[in-house]
This record gives C-alpha cells, structure tokens and sequence, in this order.
C-alpha cells in the first residue's frame, strides 16, 4: 500500500493551511461566497439540504485501519456518529461544521488522506477493482497506475477548471468490477504475447441524463505512456468540450458529437507532440519507486482461530450462507477476500457507524493485515484473510452488524443518499432501499433469486448508477410528489448494457409492489442456472411489462 | 361561484443556511430562528424578501430563498417533500 | 519563488487570442509577438490553461498575460501553466497572490525544462533523502 514521503505530506499540510486561510477570509467578509464557493468545492465542501458534506477521497478505494480509525474520529468528534461509503469508494460525513473543517482536514492530512478533488470540474478520484492485487484473473494490479494517476491528477494546475467533472476507473482483470466502460475514462490492463503491460483505453462513458457506454480509443497503450496519453484526452476536452450546456459538458458528448474516429485523431495528434516534450510520462526510475509500495505483502499465517473452518461450515448455517456468498477467491492458497456488507437489512445503504470503524479497524489488523477496501458498490472488502481465521472473523463481524450474507443479493442495494440529504434530489432514494430490503429479509428467498442489482437513484444524476442495474430505480418529482421509475436489464460489467423504462411511473406505495412482481415473474419464467439478467436479455422486457401493466 | 377555481395567494417564508455551520433558519420577522414556526409568514414576497435581507448582515448566512407554505394547517408546513424534509431532518434518522 | 507581474492595463498593442481558439495550429505571427492575452471569460471557464500550454509549447517567448475573471488564489496555477503576467477584473489582494506563489514549491506535474517536479526530487540523490519518513520541509 502506498506510503506518503515527506513530498506528499508537504503537499497536505500546505493545502490544509491554504483552505484554513481561505476559510477565515470567508468567516471575514473578504470572500464573498460567490468566491468562495469554488474553493470550498475543490476540497470536497458542499451545502447539502441540512448542512454542510464533507467528502473524503479514498484514493482506489484502499485504507488502513489507522485511517479508518481517523475516520470513527471524526464521525464521533465533528458529525453524528456515523459515516457514508459513496459510490466513488470516497467516505462522506453528513455534519461538519465549515468551521471545524480546517481541523478535519488536518486530521484527515496526519494520516495521509485529505479531500482534494471531491468535487468540482476537475479529475476526481481514481477508483479501482476492489480486488485488486488479489483476484485470481487479475493481468497485473492496478494500484500502482492508479497511484501514478493519483498525483498527476492532484492539484493539476491546468486541468482545475474543466468543462465537467472528470472520472477514471481502472481494472487489471477482464471480469470488470469497476464499471470501466461507464467512466470519462475506462482502462483495462492488457499483457501482450511478449509479456509487455499496456492499457486498453475507453473513453466517453458515463450515466447521468444520457448514459452512454464508453468507445475504445486505444487498443493497447504501452505503460510508459500511461500519463501522456491521458493528458493528451484531458487537453483535448478541456479545449473543445462543451461549455454552453451544463448537461452536454461532459466527454462523453464530445466524443458523441465528433464521433470517435474524429476524436481519436485530435487525441492522437496531441499526443504525439506531448511526446516529444517528454515532461508528463515517469522515468522508468520514478514508476518503479511507486510500485515498490505495491509489493505482494507477506502471507506468513499464524492461526488466529481455534474452531476448524470445515466443521463450522457444516454446522453453522448463518456462517456457510456468508462464505457462500461474501467469500472470493484469492491468488494466494488458503486464503480469501472477504466482502463486509454495508447493507443490513432494513439499513441504510453505506452506512457505518464510528463505533463500528473502531471494532472493524481493529479486526482488520488481526486479521487482513490491517488493510480495508471500499467498493464502489458501497460496501467494504478485506482482502487478506486466512480461510482458518474465517469462523473467528465472522463471529466478531456479526457481533458488530457486520456479516450480512447479501454480497450481490436482493438486499445488497445501492442508493444515493436521495432526498434525505441532498439538495439536488428529486424523491428518496434511501427508504425505498430500506423497504425492498424489509420485503426481502429470508435469506433462503434472497438466495433463491439469486445475483440482482438492485440501484436507486433520487434524480437523473444517477449517483447509483439506476441506468446499469438489473433493476434500476429513478426518483422523479411529480407535481410535488414523489414518483419512481422503474428500469430493467442494465448492466455495468464488461457485458455492459443500459436499463429500459418499464413503462409509466409508480407511486411511493406502489413501487415495492413492482419490484416484487418483477422478482415473481422473473422466478416463474427463469431457466435452470439463469440469474435476473439472463433471463431479461432472453426474453426481454414483455413478460414484465405484460405482469405490469395489466 | 365556483370555490376550487379560487386559489389564495401563496404564503411564503424566508429560509436560509447558515454559514460557519449550515444549519438551516428561518425569518421571523426581526431575527433568524431554527424553528420553522417562528417564522414570519406573508403573501407579500418582494416585502418579505426586503425585510428578511436587511437582517442578513450581521448573520452571515447563505442560500437564502423564498419557499411556499400551508399556513392553514394547525402547523406551518412546506409545500415541497424537499422543504419538508430540510425543516425536519433526514426521514430515516433522527 | 516564482515571478508574475500583476498589471493594471491591458496592453494595446497585445495580441488577444479568442477564448474559442483551440491553438491546434500556430502561426509565426502569433509566435513571433511581443504580448499575448488569453481571456478567462468566466472563473470556470478553463479553456485558457491549455491555451497557455500550447502557446508555450510552441516557442512562444513573449509576456503571456491572463486576464478576465481570474483570482488571486489561483496565481500560481495561472503562473505554471505559462502565463507571465495577471489582469485582474476583480479586486484582489496583493497579499494573497504572494502567499499564493510562495505555496506548494514543488507539484506532481513537470511543465517545462526548469519546472521543480516532485518525481524528479524523488530519483535526485541530494533530495531524495527526504523520502523518508514524515514530517514537512522548506524549499
């Protein structure tokens, strides 16, 4: 895991007083908020319905338990007990006051985190296979790109004011877990006969008002490119993307109105001059320092636990459903990754208390090395674990709340934080999660349905990805109420595909109904083997909407 | 006459957040209060809007808006789920 | 520390870019002037720090001014990218440009031949020791 130098801390500890400053002249009067507000914005401070969001980058998504522990800290010493993982693997704190936010960050800057470029037009934080330098089909761990992408993109003097915010995701294994082809910017790392590492290249992804899948504008980009390549895309946009149309801002319309030839060119041709500049890529020297902090740890496993993983598989049927379902291979033998649903049942999507981080951060250190992933699914991953110490893990996770077996479930839901929270919602996102999670709590039911993606988003921002769930939801205002849309057959793997509208709309009290005739229909209709989305792209949206609609 | 077709004036209140910790206020007519129901109520906006500014200085606040209410009620409530739910807090904790 | 000039009027025998021109292609005209203005038609309007790049890429060894809606907290970003001189629409403290430039003495990003980047530090002898550990520096 990457390790901050003394350059990285002098970076933090200047841009903590710089916004401390920028603060007080605001609590002065010699800002206006006109001024002020892009500054709070570009480190992650937003006005929400009741106060101020304080959103904190977890860079490709990995901590440790110290950070996590920081986390507990300031949820318990500056907001209300609690903290939300997002779906950019970023933490937000719902309280803060503006003017405990200088101290935040300077917490926040002691343990190597901060919230530089949460927000605002500009590129925003990296994310990354949750399982990344662990998964058995992992081509080579994305980490380190993502960390040489981390500190070209902080604080890029050129690229501060975009036209629209900026995303890369980035993914070492083929079976996508990080939703690449739905980014400005999608890489997949790609290893040629001959061993070289390179990227496959997507570019003009994206959800909001027009989801569109992203284009490949690269085949195979060598390594050592990584950094002019990306800057030669980002140039380009930030020359010619639009600024007329907030909601025609982003590179995906760029590259939908120039078409993708025409903008691999441009691309290419700047490229090419960038080249022989030759300021952006790393020396070789300079990479190979970064992914020294990515070396495979040391899996010297002592037990931990005295109850033997097999007979407590058979005997503990609470335990077996969780391995069952919250368990993924490893490349190392005997061990496993283990994901920790933020998802209780009838909970709150991302949720965790500060009490929580504090027991969590601990478990991680006995047992995962003292590292912790969050997935842009919004749950948590620990990623080292002995299978032996499973029974002991599980037994300590479910004092805690913390081993629900839903990984992937009916229950395992995304949501914005919705019309609870945020100021430009339309409808709740949040208790309808809440509801469809309550309508489905056996496990044996969940189980029987099988792996659906359930995304809830409370406007057409699609914080939650509605567009790319197996079942999406979009929360609209009608005259004043609240109404929901329902989707069908999304999907943001490498078979990506964009949801299609039911049909009219449904009413707060109608929609959980819908839902569950959907899940009814599918059981009915499904073949052997098929989970949602096989029997959906099968047979389509009528026997749905027929059940529906009638 | 027909009574559906009357429609009353919307009632109005002045909210806005606080600056040095987002807490969200309401006009009351003299000073910014909390509690929506100390809020000053009026079908006059460009009135309401003028008061509600003079007092603005010395309180460093910010997002400042009109917003419709049902003053009919027994208690003073938003028109809009969105206004509801920011004078009351997030639904789902308390 | 790095130097910017901040200046009251805008030059008129400067040459004005359009904040529309992408400077794909730029004439020995634009490269030989004396003064260059690109325009920050809005705060959030961008387009001009990759303007700037360009220009500077290109050869252009002129006084590169920016000018429009630009602030002062932003001076050294404004100063990395190229520009050479700032005309502010806004009042601005001269205070606040100082620290500004002051700040962050070496950035994760390399501009020019002379630009102080944080990889290069890294791989120097002389500098790298502080690699080590924590804590802050000065220089």
């Amino acid at each position: 895991m990457y390790q901050y130098d003394a350059y990285d801390h002098n970076i933090l500890a200047q841009r903590t007083a710089e916004f401390r400053d920028q603060v007080q002249r605001r609590l002065d009067g010699e800002l206006t908020e006109e001024e002020f507000r892009p500054m709070r914005l570009a480190n992650g401070v937003y006005l929400q319905l009741h106060a101020y969001m304080l959103r904190v980058a977890i860079p490709y998504g990995t901590f440790t338990s110290n950070q996590l522990r920081k986390f507990a800290y300031i949820g318990r010493e500056y907001d209300r007990g609690y903290g939300h993982f997002t779906t950019r693997q970023n933490i937000q704190f719902n309280w803060p006051k503006l003017i405990d936010i200088p101290d935040i960050l300077e917490d926040l800057a002691s343990v190597e985190m901060h919230a530089i470029q949460t927000s605002g037009n500009c590129i925003r934080n990296t994310t990354a296979d949750q399982l990344a330098g662990v998964a058995v089909d992992e081509v080579a761990d994305p980490r380190p790109y993502a960390e040489i992408i981390r500190q070209w993109s902080t604080l890029h003097p050129e690229f501060a004011n975009l036209p629209r915010k900026f995303k890369i995701a980035i993914t070492g294994s083929e079976h996508d877990r990080a939703a690449i082809k739905f980014h400005d910017i999608g890489l997949e790392i790609k290893k040629t006969d001959q061993g070289n590492i390179g990227f496959k290249v997507l570019v003009g992804g994206g959800l909001g008002r027009t989801p569109i899948i992203g284009s490949v504008i690269k085949g195979f980009l060598p390594e050592k490119h990584l950094l002019s390549y990306l800057e030669a895309i980002l140039r380009a946009y930030n020359l010619d993307g639009r600024r007329d149309n907030k909601y025609k801002a982003r590179i995906k319309i760029l590259v939908l109105e120039n078409g993708i030839e025409t903008y691999r060119e441009t691309v290419e041709k700047e490229w090419q001059e960038i080249l022989q500049e030759n300021y952006t890529d790393l020396p070789i020297a300079a990479q190979k320092l970064i992914f020294k902090h990515f070396e495979p740890p040391e899996y010297d496993h002592k037990p931990k636990s005295i109850i033997s993983f097999d007979d407590y598989y058979k005997d503990q049927k609470d335990f077996a459903r969780w391995i069952n379902n919250n368990m993924h291979d490893h490349k190392v033998v005997g061990y496993a990754a283990i994901t920790i649903s933020l998802k209780p049942i009838g909970g709150i999507p991302g949720d965790i208390s500060s009490n929580q981080m504090d027991t969590l951060a601990g478990l991680a250190d006995i047992y995962s090395l003292g590292e912790i992933r969050s997935t842009h699914e919004q749950n948590l991953v620990l990623a080292h674990v002995h299978k032996d110490d499973l029974p002991a893990l599980w037994r300590d996770l479910d004092a805690i709340d913390l081993a629900t077996p839903n990984h992937g479930l009916v229950s395992d839901i995304i949501a914005c934080p919705g019309l609870d929270y945020c100021a430009l919602a339309n409808a709740r996102s949040i208790p309808l999660a809440q509801e469809i999670s309550n309508r489905f709590d056996d496990p044996a039911r969940a189980e029987e349905i099988g792996e659906l993606k359930i995304k809830i988003s409370g406007c057409i921002n699609a914080c939650a990805h509605h567009h790319v769930g197996h079942i999406g939801i979009l929360g609209v205002d009608k005259k004043g109420k609240e109404a929901y849309q329902l989707m069908l057959g999304g999907s943001a793997n490498e078979n990506a595909s964009i949801g299609k509208i039911t049909g009219r709309g449904f009413s707060e009290n109608e929609i959980i109904d819908a839902i569950e005739t959907v899940i009814e229909t599918y059981l009915k209709i499904r073949n052997d083997g098929e989970i949602f989305i096989d029997t959906y792209n099968r047979l389509g949206m009528e026997p749905f909407k027929e059940v529906l609609y009638d | 006459m027909n009574k559906s077709n009357i429609k009353p004036l919307a009632q109005q209140i002045m909210t806005a957040n606080r600056l040095k910790d987002g807490t969200v206020v309401y006009f009351t007519g003299s000073r910014w209060s909390t509690e929506i129901h100390e809020a000053l109520v009026s079908d006059d906006n460009e009135g309401l809007e003028k008061e509600a500014l003079k007092n603005i200085e010395n309180e460093d606040l910010i997002s400042v808006e009109l917003i419709k209410v049902d003053a009919n009620k027994s208690q003073l409530a938003p028109l809009t789920m969105r206004e509801k739910i920011r004078s009351t807090g997030p639904t789902i904790r308390c | 520390m790095i130097n910017l000039k901040i200046i009251d009027l805008l030059p008129a025998d400067a040459l004005k870019s359009e904040n529309t021109n992408l400077l794909e292609n730029i004439s020995p005209k634009i490269l030989s002037a004396p003064k260059i203005i690109l325009n920050f038609p809005t705060f959030m309007d961008g387009r001009a720090f990759s303007q700037a790049r360009r220009l500077k890429r290109a050869g252009f060894k002129g006084d590169l001014i920016a000018s429009g809606d630009i602030g002062a907290d932003q001076a050294r970003q404004y100063a990395l990218v190229g520009f050479s001189s700032l005309h502010f629409d806004r009042p601005h403290d001269p205070k606040v440009i100082k620290n500004n430039l002051m700040q962050y003495p070496v950035s994760y990003q390399k501009f020019n031949a002379d630009s102080k980047v944080i990889y290069e530090n890294r791989l120097n002898k002389k500098t790298a020791q502080l690699l080590s550990g924590g804590g802050s520096f000065s220089g």
